[in-house]
């Protein structure tokens, strides 16, 4: 009996390898467009950074996201000096707002800053959205190689001039999950950023990676995020998402 | 040949001792008179290979640039005290002028009250330009905040690098300051002098003058000598009075702690100790040595003479080094304590015998003749490997490594030349001496080592099991040693507790910079702004200095023009001050906890954005939101305001009429229309960056951390090459080095096995005799590297050339045992050990005692490679007479059995 299950599972696992083998670089790209786009998520995440006096901070905050990361908030609730401390995130980071209960006000922090560093982090605001592979980027498939011991594809994309403001990217996506494992950024031919995913867990049925570490190549900073907790596709109303609702508790 | 010299020699000695010694002391005195002007240089730079073109840009940049080499004095206490310090000690400093060319520790005041506003970048002068279209108290204010939200809240990346991260430290320093003064002028008004209100114009305008650290525990002076670092002598003259006068100046101020620091405090620092040390070690090496000597061989007089010859030596090396290299390094400090260790050896071994025939009732003639002939050839022949496995470094790429090949090969020779001569034409006056006194009474025989027989025998009965049992060891020790990690910490092989390092560190800390800069120069203005703005942009950047700060590009000064003008029409138009009435106050306070607001949020967004100083200033003006006892100063001044509504006013409207004059009349004069050019430039302003022919301009570039962590380093050096092929500077060089010197260190090692192997081969006549000489030698390293791990020691840049110099040592004892059983004999194990063992195992205790005398060097390099050489003589010497017998008991039974 188990060498009968063996025998299907080794089957269907040859029949995805074979079948996964003969997508073309566009399908496969639709495959992990299709894993990674999220229309919604809410959780809890760490954040571990490097301050300017060369010590570790550990921020944890709640956070709901939906229309594909185009719209972001976060609530910070760790440590106590940034408890309820908000950003909000609008028009993929082009728009974003500041509100703290320590003055309860709303500031609007910056415009036309998806370039620019997400606090204290070494993501910048546009690395936070989601984006979407085929609409953003022209891409080439380069081969096949081994990320964290899973076969990957590894992908040369070039942003469209709607997208992304990096030279290239190089992205490594797990070949069997369709989910991207590293992605390296690109400026002026030279490697800025890396993105690198780990403990990679099934959530309702997205892959998603519990761990994102994000290395600046070239000054050495590195920002952790560790996922606390994730729900995908709930309904979050669109209403949270405006500057009105910061200053509710 | 050999034979025939050696004979040639012990005559000479007997017959004609006195001639011997004439010539020998003529050669010294002549070699001392070299010595004395052997120079020590310290700093790791004079170890990179000279030619380096890192090498050349940076003597290059120091010689073109009076400010490359600053004595930097540091000082650490409370704010006033500081300054009060700064302004005494700079005129005492300066006054040094044979020495100093001049002191900086302010801003360029003048020139920055000049040409202040074109100095601002365009955006910020847009956000403050309302600030001064009314000065009067509650429009100055509001439009402080509108510029407040405008610049540094509004603006995601406001504080995102660390020039920016300064600046606002800069800005929130000036409103602490105008809030402090605000606050005696509502308490009372007593305090009431236009020159508080003045100075808090001032520094809101242009900020602290002194170059003190944000939290004003921390103060710099720069003072820029007459000469450069090249200089050792002077360095060490100059840094001396400085701090004499430092010490007198810091006694006044109670709990202040200054002195100096950067490059030449290190480099005097250095010297000091390493010529100490020099002295120290070598002294303490010497007596150790000799009283082992006397110890084991229960002679006086003998070890003593062993002593002035092997001095002879050491001093025939220190003239030839004068001649040749003409100053010490590092590595070649060292030479006198490593020579010891070696060249005592020749006389053990000389006396040895001597002392043995005459025991035996020999004439000193017939005893010396002996001695020579029995002994002679395995010194010469010891003498020639081990000086030419140190001669074989010569080929390293690095000065350090090669120079050391040559003053320690050279110096083995010397030592070995002093031993055979000097010593026989010594001992036979001392036996002269002696037989006039004991009446031809034989000498007391000296102490044998037997237990070494003993034991070599034992194992040369059980080689197979002994062998295996040093295999296991071997892997296991060769294991651990593959775990060794590097100490990239140069700081970390000088001497401990040196107030230059303390304040490096401080520095680092309060600044957010370190002295280990890095240092481009530009063909341009317009390249140094461009490598400025580079460097700027980059997180591990902790601040760059350049030309550029001061000479904006035309195109930015033509920007900025239009709103300079604005700035000036508003100060000329509107010099109207209204005072505060009642309803002007209520808003007055309101605007007073809007600043507040603006500050908490700073300080919220500072700290999600783990930009500390930021933070820690806010918190200075606002409190600190974690602590309970912590206030505000925006607070504390509302309430004491609102105690007494019409009082305040009155105060408050006093402070006006001081403050918004000055105020408009520095502004004013900051807000000149005319370009800068580079000759406007105030000349400290270009000594400092421009160099002495003006076709170049220095760009100096701090990092934010240590760059002693091989990542960090690594990761600097390759960022700033990428910026500017032509970087150079102490963290480039010291990269560069590290790989020069494992490099050096892996060729060195392997060439001075091949060239050690050559010479058993050519000595042995016979490659069995040869591998087996080697195959103590070889373990022996490994043990070491790997005992030193287990012991919890890592490899640095200077212990790391223990590992050639090893192998020219270690290869010793094997030798010596091996042409001893090679004279004696199959089944003579236990008589080769008894007496060559003894020999043996001294010269490898006295060997040990002088290097690790090292360990009594305050420069921690030095004590490291004495460490190392320390445990690599005792391995050595270890698997000598575990696996020589071994080896030589398994050759003899499988010899047997064939029979």
């Amino acid at each position: 009996m188990k060498s009968f299950l063996f025998a299907i599972v080794a089957f269907v696992l040859c029949s995805t390898l074979v079948y996964a083998q003969s997508l073309s670089p566009k399908e496969i790209i639709k495959k992990i467009d299709d894993t990674e786009r999220i229309t919604s998520s809410k959780g809890s995440t760490r954040q571990i950074i490097t301050t300017s006096s060369g010590q570790k901070r550990t921020l944890e905050m709640d956070y709901w996201s939906r229309d594909r990361n185009d719209k972001q908030l976060m609530l910070y609730t760790a440590p106590k000096r940034v408890e309820g401390d908000k950003i909000l995130m609008l028009d993929e980071g082009n728009d974003i707002w500041f509100y703290t209960p320590k003055t309860d006000r709303v500031r609007h922090l910056a415009s036309h800053a998806r370039k620019q560093k997400v606090q204290g982090s070494d993501f910048s605001y546009e690395d936070m959205a989601s984006g979407e592979i085929e609409k953003d980027y022209t891409y080439k498939l380069l081969g096949e190689e081994k990320v964290s011991d899973r076969d990957c594809y590894q992908f040369e994309l070039i942003p469209t001039p709607s997208g992304p403001s990096y030279q290239k990217l190089i992205l490594w996506a797990d070949k069997e999950k369709f989910l991207t494992l590293r992605i390296d950024y690109y400026e002026a031919d030279d490697i800025l950023k890396r993105l690198t995913m780990s403990d990679i867990r099934n959530i309702d049925g997205h892959w998603t990676a519990m761990n994102m570490t994000m290395k600046n190549l070239q000054d050495g900073g590195e920002t952790v995020m560790e996922t606390i907790e994730i729900q995908f596709d709930i309904d979050i109303p669109d209403e949270i998402f405006t500057t009105r609702n910061l200053k509710k508790r | 040949m050999r034979e025939n010299l050696l004979k040639m020699i012990a005559r000479t000695a007997e017959k004609r001792a006195g001639f011997m010694l004439l010539i020998a002391l003529l050669i010294t005195v002549i070699a001392s008179g070299f010595a004395s002007k052997l120079q020590l240089t310290m700093h790791f730079k004079n170890l990179m290979p000279q030619n380096h073109p890192m090498v050349k840009e940076f003597n290059q940049v120091i010689d073109d640039y009076d400010t490359a080499s600053m004595i930097i004095i540091a000082a650490q206490g409370n704010e006033q005290d500081l300054k009060n310090f700064a302004d005494n000690i700079a005129v005492k400093v300066a006054a040094l002028d044979k020495f100093i060319n001049r002191v900086d520790y302010k801003l360029e005041r003048d020139f920055i009250l000049t040409h202040g506003f074109k100095l601002q970048k365009e955006k910020d002068l847009k956000n403050s330009r309302d600030l001064f279209k009314d000065l009067s108290l509650l429009p100055w204010l509001k439009h402080l905040n509108d510029n407040f939200e405008k610049t540094w809240v509004q603006d995601d990346e406001s504080i995102s690098t660390s020039e920016k991260e300064n600046n606002a430290v800069l800005f929130l320093d000036g409103i602490k300051f105008w809030l402090q003064t605000l606050e005696s002028y509502t308490e009372s008004d007593s305090n009431s002098t236009s020159d508080t209100a003045r100075m808090a114009a001032e520094r809101i305008l242009i900020g602290d003058q002194y170059f003190i650290s944000g939290d004003k525990k921390m103060l710099l002076l720069f003072a820029q000598p007459t000469f450069t670092i090249n200089e050792i002598d002077r360095v060490i003259e100059v840094e001396n009075n400085v701090d004499s006068l430092i010490a007198i100046e810091a006694a006044k101020y109670p709990g202040m702690f200054a002195g100096t620091t950067g490059m030449f405090a290190l480099s005097r620092d250095e010297t000091v100790a390493a010529s100490e040390d020099m002295y120290i070690t070598s002294l303490v090496a010497l007596v150790l040595i000799l009283a082992l000597f006397i110890i084991s061989f229960r002679m006086w007089v003998a070890p003593l003479l062993a002593g002035i010859s092997l001095t002879i030596g050491i001093i025939w090396t220190a003239g030839f080094a004068a001649l040749t290299v003409g100053s010490l390094n590092i590595m070649t400090s060292m030479f006198s304590v490593i020579l010891i260790g070696l060249g005592v050896d020749f006389s053990i071994h000389l006396i040895s015998v001597y002392s043995e025939k005459r025991t035996q009732g020999n004439n000193v003639g017939e005893a010396l003749e002996m001695a020579l002939l029995k002994s002679g050839n395995g010194i010469i022949t010891g003498a020639l490997t081990t000086a030419a496995a140190f001669l074989t470094l010569m080929i390293s790429e690095s000065a350090g490594m090669s120079e050391f090949g040559l003053v320690a090969g050279s110096g083995v020779i010397f030592c070995m030349l002093a031993t055979i001569t000097i010593l026989p034409a010594m001992l036979v006056y001392r036996d002269k001496l002696l037989d006039k006194f004991r009446g031809g009474k034989t000498l007391p025989p000296a102490p044998q080592f037997k237990f070494l027989g003993t034991v070599g025998n034992a194992i040369s009965h059980r080689p197979v099991l002994v062998l295996i049992f040093l295999t296991l060891i071997t892997i296991a020790l060769f294991y651990s040693a593959m775990h060794i990690t590097f100490d990239y910490n140069y700081l970390n092989m000088e001497p401990v507790g040196l107030t230059s390092i303390k304040l490096q560190h401080a520095m680092e800390k309060e600044f957010n910079v370190t002295p280990d800069f890095a240092i481009v120069t530009a063909s341009s203005v317009e390249e140094a702004r461009k490598l400025t703005d580079a460097a700027n942009d980059l997180k591990m950047i902790g601040m760059v200095t350049s030309i550029s700060q001061y000479l904006p590009s035309q195109e930015e000064q033509k920007k900025r023009l239009p709103i300079i003008q604005e700035i000036k029409k508003s100060l000329q138009d509107n010099n109207r001050i209204t005072p505060l009435n009642k309803t002007g106050f209520d808003n007055y306070l309101d605007e007073l906890n809007r600043l507040e607001d603006n500050i908490v949020e700073l300080a919220q967004l500072a700290f999600l954005g783990g930009q500390d100083r930021v933070d820690k200033k806010c918190k200075e003006i606002v409190g600190d939101p974690e602590a309970d006892n912590s206030s505000s100063l925006l607070s504390t001044l509302a309430q004491k305001l609102k105690v007494n509504p019409p009082q305040a006013i009155e105060r408050l409207n006093t402070f006006e009429k001081y403050f918004a004059p000055h105020f408009r009349e520095l502004a004013l004069g900051m807000a000149t229309t005319t370009p800068i050019t580079l000759d406007d430039l105030p000349q400290n302003i270009k000594s400092r960056f421009v160099s002495k022919s003006g076709e170049k301009f220095l760009v100096t570039i701090y990092p934010k951390e240590q760059v002693w962590n091989l990542e960090f380093l690594k990761r600097f050096t390759e960022r700033m090459q990428k910026l500017d092929p032509r970087v150079t500077g102490v963290p480039p060089i010291f990269y560069v080095l590290i790989d020069i010197i494992a490099r050096d260190g892996r060729i060195a090692a392997g060439l001075t096995v091949a060239v050690v192997f050559l010479l058993l081969l050519i000595d042995f006549r016979n490659f069995r005799s040869a591998i087996f000489a080697m195959i103590p030698l070889l373990t022996g390293a490994i043990w070491m590297i790997g005992t030193m791990q287990l012991v919890g020691l890592q490899l640095t840049m200077v212990n790391l050339m223990g590992l050639p110099l090893i192998i020219g040592i270690g290869i010793d004892d094997g030798v010596h045992i091996l042409h001893r059983y090679e004279i004696e004999g199959k089944g003579h194990i236990r008589e080769v050990f008894s007496s060559t063992g003894k020999a043996v195992f001294l010269t490898s205790l006295t060997t040990m005692l002088a290097f690790g005398s090292l360990v009594f060097a305050t420069y921690r390099g030095l004590g490291s490679l004495g460490i190392a050489l320390f445990i690599g003589v005792g391995t050595c010497f270890l698997t000598s007479v575990i696996i020589m017998p071994a080896l030589l008991g398994l050759m003899e039974k499988i010899g047997n059995s064939k029979k």
